[in-house]
């Protein structure tokens, strides 16, 4: 389990991450509160024996906090203007029961767990407690903030030292909160500095017809892109390979060997749009057509397609939203996951098909090709919706009891862990917070949950923010 | 093993969250127990080798208590000059041992009433130490004050981490580092049930049940059965659980050897910690200390005060007793001193003076003079944040004047793209942006900070301007520094305004972070909730109001501010205890309240005084990291007793020169541009970091994120067209505001200059111009100089390989490539002329031949320059600052 493990890269003061995460986070703690190194470091790497399950994670996000009470935890007994239209259904794992709409995502129960009393408060459309672990409310969501906790992802990115042509780290399809003209907090680098933000890959959304209005979603079209895929005009792959080249002729006088800071970063820019690999992961056109139909020829469909491709190619932290695009050209998607009217209309006719098509076709086609031994994959939401039903037929806002499904590598099948009340609107047993689901995806990825690492004052934080792994849903 | 989870979210723009893991069985320290002599490792006698003289510390010794001890320091004086703590390796025989036992470590304790010597023998040498022992059997009360609260410090009991955390551990509260003895007492004595203390049975306390993990304890066993600190609470217990009111306080410790650098292969010192009563007594309390080192990388300490190094570094260690800190400076040099020769450099000025002799006492070695290629370049981009015109480089480089380089920065410190450069750097601190003051606020605050720094005002009357401010914000521009402060959609604390300002003083104009104090006292340091509350109080007369008609709701408020001063606004008060608080000077206390003042001109009249001990430093240091990419104290804006400067003296020497010159800019700019120092070569070999920290050579950086912007636009020939949409406070804007054609964008009044606006024109938004943000330009929100991360990745690279903004100025139809293209040039004369203009130099003849021929040899010549251009636009040379 990696524990300690820094990149070699070096901080501004001249020690390395890896001496600043042994040294200077830990020991420094040690230092200021006078323990001995070894104490700290010790406590550092207390609870490290758990080894990595999964190599890479794909996480399928559905933002504007997905109705998981219609989803995964349905309550059929509920009085009317709760309970919903949707019926159970049995699925391969007994006595877990899903939304009968999700057929194919039923099949794949006996490979998946389902956390059923996640809560937090830390406001509506808060993306940072899912996605760091932070609980506090932001003082707005569409602020992004240098000072606050990484995301996953870029903790990964950060642990990451030997990478070839890849990030760990990658997002898709978007910036989260293009769609709308927001830069929602969440994904990012944070206090670890921007180096660590992932990789954005861009997308020009489209769909079959324009949406008649906001809550009328149309099924969202497109691929991600490669930022800078589309070379600028003039700008061929043969000319910029050129210019590679003559790079090495220039006489650079602060050139330093290949691993200064300023060659790596400009090496992997250059990587990244040269380089075959990176080309190929992109290119769901060379896919077989029955795969790419098992996915969904959808934005989301093609990014989990996308995703798989990338873990293969040994990428950590795939994110994997499922973005709403209302502000952007042809105004397809108003609503997203955010069912404030017709939940039951939408889920049908849009949200649910499609995503049952897409989640069932990544586990299939992770499974076919042996990849679902070593990757997990997590959908979830950055909240739940409320149990009674509006009197526009949605469901609003809701942050005190929603579902997480775990599934593939590391994962004990078949399980559910907690219980929610009789309308899935609070806990009833074993709560869970969103910094414990960080911790237990970290576990599975062979990361140490506790491990430190410095802030932006230069204090220790933990990766995990005091979450706790769930180990009964745990292999 | 259990878990800790206090979380502390401290202030805006800090979010430190502390949850660590306690563990068990620290092994108790050694020294206490000892018996009266041990063997010394000879092998490290021979290799410290054979000293000329034996010091000892203290030279006579007097144990006037029944449990007094004394930590005995052994120094040797060695034949070329160096002192080696000899401590830990001598023999320790008591003349009469009946009177007196002493630890391995060299830690006295009194047995008997008597006189007799202690005969200390080390390294062939030996040396006697007179002792006197009085009142050993004198039966003395264990002093709850004096001997439990220092205990409980030391053995880590009040740690922040642990039962110090704000909300205590597992019920169980002490104040942090024992700053409030009462709350301490109560919580052993009172709370809890009564358990936590036993004046029958001791041994069945809690306190001594948990820390001898008799019982279960999160926190581990902190000491050993029989030890002193368990013998101490025992007899604390047995002797009636006595508080100690009337103890008298600490007045000042005083701790040995105060600063001391160590060649290897000595590579410990002990420390000796001696305390100054309020009543006049004295005593060693070294054993009663908790100390601290500030870089466990570097060096440790344990608890009998042994400071142990483990690589090359300079280290403060920090001692603390009974609320009292001090610090000790110890530094480590690995290489034999044979092996080191100080270069002996000129010295340019006082500068010099203290940074050579900080390196030469690390045994570091500076880098040589930079050339006057990369000196042009370097004080043009520093100073005025430009590149040199090739014909100012041409002239600099040619000619042969001694003074040259003085004089280029005498012609820079005058030029306007000074004045904009450096109004530039206080409005990113001072949150300049749309967001808080509009397009019209913005215009007028960077107008009236430019013409004080074109006047060369003195820093202390503009900040005694902005601190006494009051007015509208687009008609009295200094008023703005408190129209910038953020309101929140939701005020759930009455004093957010009060914090802010106080916050946002002490960072800018003190250099501290009093953030974490907002919420209890701060962890490290000696701040505490009164400082940060006194300091809020200063602003409780101020008074923010919002001019003109509301817009629609929902939307951010951006109206015009007003700022009044009234009188009868309420106080601050606490949760914690009754009655206001008064306004308070850091370090001082609170002052005489005086309702028909001003209170912000007090403030300010303090802050600007001349023997205000932060305001200059903190200002010079500033300056300092503006010029040198690195702060004297890094982060440049974090001054406390755990975070050490690089260079004292060097720190004192600037705040003088600066306050000398009336606290004006020019002058301290002049002093460090002059020096050798700020002219050494540079490096951007990051191993060489730690000798860069105490700035032996310049430090390579990427530039500021608008002066590389703005050098692409000079060097490519094509300027950028900055447009702004107009203040607005209902609908939408519609109509934008053109910059005049060749402003640069240092010359910007914000950064947020790009407006997004969503379809339904329900949202506006203020976002940075796309390739400032990715080169880390902050969004002015914060008061740190940490908002811009002045970086270079992934992100960077993309944008300056393939991004719009390069991309778009090598292919535009009247660029620089097409203007010399078109005039003839000759390939040669065209690549001298580029380079020139990009790096401040001419291309080496290899380089030369080879993007000749790569051009000769192109069918698109035009193309070829582009790529060839592209080329030193994207060398590290170009995009950084060395």
């Amino acid at each position: 389990m990696i524990t300690m493990l820094g990149s070699p890269r070096k901080c501004c003061d001249g020690l390395t991450r890896r001496e600043t995460l042994q040294a200077g986070g830990l020991a420094m703690l040690g230092g200021l509160f006078g323990l001995p190194p070894t104490a700290a470091a010790a406590a550092a790497n207390a609870n490290s024996q758990r080894p990595a399950k999964a190599k890479s994670v794909i996480l399928l996000y559905l933002l504007g906090g997905a109705p998981t009470q219609d989803m995964f935890d349905l309550k059929p007994a509920a009085p009317d203007g709760v309970g919903g239209e949707f019926k159970p259904i049995a699925t391969t794992a007994p006595g877990i029961e899903v939304c009968e709409l999700l057929p194919e995502s039923a099949k794949w129960m006996h490979k998946s767990a389902i956390v059923r009393t996640v809560n937090h408060k830390a406001g509506c459309h808060n993306p940072m407690p899912s996605l760091t672990g932070y609980p506090e409310p932001l003082p707005s969501i569409g602020v992004v903030q240098d000072s606050l906790p990484p995301s996953m992802g870029s903790v990964c990115e950060f642990l990451n030292h030997d990478r070839g042509d890849f990030p760990a780290y990658v997002h898709m399809p978007c910036m989260l909160g293009w769609g709308q003209h927001i830069r929602r907090a969440g994904p990012y680098g944070g206090f670890l500095g921007r180096q660590y933000d992932p990789l954005f890959t861009e997308c020009e959304p489209t769909s079959d017809k324009p949406s008649p209005g906001q809550y009328h979603p149309q099924v969202v079209l497109g691929t991600p892109q490669l930022p800078a895929a589309k070379l600028p005009p003039g700008i061929t792959l043969d000319r910029l390979n050129k210019r590679r080249r003559l790079r090495q002729q220039i006489d650079d006088l602060l050139r330093q060997g290949e691993d200064g800071e300023f060659q790596r970063a400009q090496e992997s820019a250059l990587t990244l749009l040269t380089s075959k690999h990176v080309r190929d992961a992109f290119d769901v056109e060379s896919v077989p057509a029955d795969i790419r139909d098992r996915y969904g020829r959808t934005l989301f469909g093609n990014s989990a397609l996308i995703a798989r491709k990338l873990v293969e190619q040994g990428v950590q932290f795939v994110n994997v939203t499922w973005d709403i695009f209302w502000t952007r050209p042809g105004k397809i998607d108003g609503a997203g996951w955010d069912t404030h009217q017709r939940n039951f209309g939408i889920l049908k006719e849009t949200l649910l098909p499609n995503y049952d098509q897409t989640f069932s076709g990544l586990m299939e086609d992770l499974a076919a090709r042996g990849q679902l031994e070593d990757t997990l994959v997590v959908v979830m939401s950055d909240m739940g919706r409320t149990p009674k039903i509006n009197k526009h037929g949605g469901r609003d806002h809701w942050t005190f009891c929603y579902s997480v499904l775990f599934a593939g590598a590391g994962v004990r099948g078949g399980t559910v862990y907690g219980a929610s009340d009789d309308q899935a609107a609070y806990v009833k047993d074993k709560p869970v917070s969103p910094a414990d689901i960080c911790a237990t995806i970290y576990a599975c990825l062979g990361i140490d949950p506790e491990m430190q690492v410095p802030d932006s004052a230069g204090q220790p934080v933990r990766i995990s923010l005091g979450g706790r792994v769930i180990n009964e849903i745990l292999a | 093993m259990l878990r800790c989870t206090s979380r502390l979210i401290c202030g805006m723009g800090i979010a430190m969250a502390i949850s660590v893991s306690l563990l068990a069985a620290e092994p108790e320290a050694p020294a206490v127990e000892g018996t009266s002599s041990t063997s010394a490792p000879t092998d490290m006698i021979e290799q410290l080798g054979r000293p000329v003289a034996l010091h000892v510390r203290p030279e006579t010794v007097t144990l006037a208590h029944p449990r007094a001890t004394q930590q005995i320091v052994v120094t040797g004086s060695y034949a070329d000059g160096s002192l080696r703590d000899l401590t830990p390796y001598c023999d320790w025989q008591p003349a009469n041992k009946e009177l007196l036992k002493i630890s391995s470590s060299g830690l006295l304790t009194g047995l008997a009433d008597g006189q007799t010597q202690l005969v200390i023998r080390v390294a062939s040498l030996d040396t006697r130490l007179p002792v006197t022992v009085q009142g050993s059997q004198r039966p003395v009360p264990v002093s709850f004050r004096h001997e439990v609260m220092p205990l409980l410090s030391s053995a880590g009991c009040s740690d922040i981490r642990c039962h110090g955390a704000p909300s205590g551990k597992n019920g169980f509260r002490l104040s942090l580092w024992g700053s409030d003895p009462d709350l301490d007492y109560m919580q052993l004595t009172r709370e809890g049930n009564g358990r936590r203390t036993n004046a029958f049975a001791p041994h069945d306390s809690l306190v001594l049940l948990k820390a001898l993990t008799h019982v279960s304890h999160a926190g581990g066993k902190r000491f050993e059965y029989n030890s002193t600190y368990a013998n101490l609470l025992r007899d604390w217990q047995q002797d009636g659980l006595r508080d100690d009111p009337q103890a008298s306080g600490v007045r000042s410790l005083e701790v040995f050897p105060a600063q001391r650098v160590l060649h290897a292969p000595a590579r410990t010192q002990q420390l000796a910690v001696k305390a100054t009563f309020e009543n006049g007594q004295t005593a060693d309390v070294t054993h009663r200390t908790a100390f601290a080192s500030t870089d466990l990388a570097v060096a440790n300490v344990d608890r009998t005060g042994k400071v142990a190094f483990h690589r090359q570094g300079e280290v403060a260690i920090l001692c603390r007793f009974l609320g009292k800190m001090e610090s000790v400076r110890l530094a480590h040099i690995a290489a034999p001193a044979a092996e080191y020769q100080w270069p002996e450099p000129p010295e340019n000025n006082y500068v010099d003076k203290h940074v050579f002799a900080k390196l030469k006492l690390l045994h570091l070695t500076p880098g040589a003079l930079c050339d006057d290629a990369q000196f042009i370049r370097r004080v043009y981009l520093d100073l005025c944040g430009i590149l040199p015109t090739p014909l100012e480089t041409r002239d600099f480089v040619a000619s042969s004047s001694p003074e040259k380089r003085s004089q280029v920065i005498d012609r820079l410190l005058q030029r306007p793209e000074f004045t904009d450069f450096w109004t530039k750097k206080w409005m990113d601190v001072l949150r300049v942006s749309r967001d808080s003051i509009q397009l019209t606020g913005a215009t007028a605050y960077q107008a009236w900070l430019r013409q004080q720094i074109a006047d060369d005002r003195p820093l202390t009357e503009i900040v005694e301007a902005l601190l006494t401010s009051r007015g509208e914000s687009y008609t009295d521009p200094a008023a703005n520094f408190y129209c910038v402060a953020p309101a929140p959609a939701e005020v759930t604390d009455p004093y957010y305004l009060q914090k802010d300002l106080a916050e946002a003083t002490a960072q800018l104009f003190l250099g501290v972070r009093l953030q974490c104090a907002q919420c209890h006292n701060h962890p490290f340091e000696r701040w505490t909730q009164d400082d940060y509350l006194g300091l809020a109080a200063f602003f409780t007369q101020v008074q923010r109001s919002r001019l003109g008609k509301a817009g629609p709701k929902g939307r951010p408020d951006r109206r015009q501010m007003a700022i009044a001063i009234d009188a009868t606004l309420p106080e601050i008060t606490r949760e914690s205890r009754e009655g206001t608080v008064p306004p308070g000077l850091l370090g001082q206390g609170a002052v005489a309240n005086d309702a028909d003042v001003d209170r912000r001109r007090v403030l300010a009249t303090w802050l600007t005084g001349r023997d205000n001990p932060f305001f200059a430093k903190a200002v010079v240091n500033r300056l300092w990291f503006h010029l040198h990419g690195r702060g004297i104290v890094e982060p440049v804006d974090d001054f406390r007793d755990s975070n050490p400067s690089a260079n004292d003296p060097l720190l004192e020497a600037l705040a003088t020169d600066f306050i000398a010159h009336d606290f004006k800019l020019r002058p301290l700019i002049r002093a460090i541009a002059n020096s050798r120092t700020y002219q050494l070569a540079s490096i951007t070999d990051a191993t060489d970091r730690n000798a860069a920290r105490y700035f032996s050579h310049m430090l390579a950086r990427p530039l500021p994120a608008e002066v590389l912007l703005d050098a692409i636009c000079e060097v490519t020939g094509v300027p950028e067209n900055f447009e702004v949409m107009q203040d607005y406070l209902e609908g939408i804007p519609t109509e934008a505001v053109r910059f005049p054609a060749g402003t640069r964008a240092v010359q910007l009044p914000v950064n947020d200059i790009s407006t997004l606006i969503n379809s339904s024109g329900k949202y506006v938004r203020y976002e940075l111009h796309p390739f400032l943000r990715t080169f880390g330009q902050p969004n002015r929100t914060q008061t740190c100089e940490c908002d811009r991360e002045q970086k270079f990745s992934r992100r960077q690279a993309l944008e300056m390989v393939v991004g719009p903004m390069v991309t778009d100025k090598l292919a535009h139809a009247n660029n620089r490539i097409e203007q010399l293209l078109a005039t003839q040039t000759a390939d040669a004369d065209m690549l001298q002329e580029l380079y020139r203009r990009a790096l401040c130099r001419d291309p080496s003849p290899a380089t030369s031949a080879a993007l000749l021929e790569y051009v000769a040899t192109s069918a698109d010549k035009r193309q070829a320059w582009e790529d060839v251009l592209w080329t030193i636009l994207n060398s590290q040379e170009f995009i950084y600052q060395h």
